[in-house]
């Protein structure tokens, strides 16, 4: 019994040790009916900043920004969908890691959310969950991002 | 066991002496353990090292299956570079729209204050 039992919650904690991540939000619900799911490896991320294009501004270098990111993940569902089911999913996620809200906005049933995992110099994974009339988007990336450059980034993109 | 079982055991001249003697001695301790509703230390070994094992595998089978990553979206690196400028443009609206409703709200504020200050004045 005792060996039923202890095997039993080494399975859970094993198990509860792959905490749900942007990847694994992707994986489930890219495949279903009506969601549109864009993924970009960190594979691609190395070669768009190879490309032979201006990536930048004077006081913006967006090339460095897309080489230090490590995987972007994507999903528009609309909210006839099982959009409530991500954004809930999405909320048990941020809860589940380290994640601080870095803004929200509310204006009269539109609502958008940006959570970070950063310190002073570094963003390691961004989360922005925006849910209006028509549909639920989500949006993460993880990488080494330097806070600078994505503070620049956003700024220039206002 | 009890020093009276150890000692019947001693006195047991059935047991064959040398090495086979020590193993056939070694499994009479473990039935009388056994029997006592005690598990021998040999089924302790044998517990720990199955769940290890299970643990391990579900490990295993875990860190398989997050490895095992999707298919990227795009082939060409133009079209991926434009998706990512699609989003930095869509996080920059979206902290607008968190400056505008800041605005907006200091303006609410400003006006009610101006409010208070005219009534106060008055």
């Amino acid at each position: 019994m005792k060996k039923i039992i202890l095997t039993v919650i080494l399975a859970v904690l094993s198990v509860s040790a792959f905490a749900q991540t942007g990847k694994s939000l992707y994986e489930k619900y890219s495949d279903l009916e009506g969601v549109e799911a864009v993924y970009i490896s960190s594979a691609m991320f190395k070669l768009i900043g190879k490309l032979p294009v201006d990536m930048g501004t004077d006081s913006v270098d967006i090339g460095r920004l897309v080489r230090s990111l490590k995987g972007m993940y994507i999903l528009n569902i609309p909210n006839s969908g099982p959009a409530s089911q991500l954004a809930a999913e999405v909320t048990k996620m941020i809860r589940g890691g380290k994640y601080e809200l870095l803004m929200e906005a509310k204006d009269s049933g539109d609502r958008m959310q940006m959570y970070t995992i950063s310190d002073d110099n570094f963003i390691r994974s961004f989360v922005m969950l925006n849910t209006d009339g028509d549909e639920t988007s989500f949006i993460c990336f993880d990488g080494e991002i330097v806070r600078e450059d994505f503070e620049k980034v956003v700024l220039e993109s206002m | 066991m009890t020093p009276e079982e150890l000692e019947a055991i001693s006195n047991d001249t059935t047991l064959p002496a040398g090495s086979a003697g020590a193993k056939e001695l070694i499994a009479k301790l473990d039935i009388a353990q056994e029997v006592k509703g005690r598990p021998s230390r040999r089924l302790y070994v044998s517990w720990i090292s199955g769940i290890a094992a299970t643990f391990i595998l579900m490990l295993g089978i875990g860190i398989a299956l997050q490895n095992r990553g999707p298919k990227d979206t795009f082939d060409d690196p133009e079209l991926a570079y434009a998706q990512v400028q699609e989003v930095f443009s869509r996080i920059g609206a979206g902290v607008q729209q968190g400056k505008d409703a800041v605005d907006e709200s200091g303006q609410l504020i400003t006006s009610e204050m101006e409010k208070t200050i005219n009534k106060l004045t008055r």
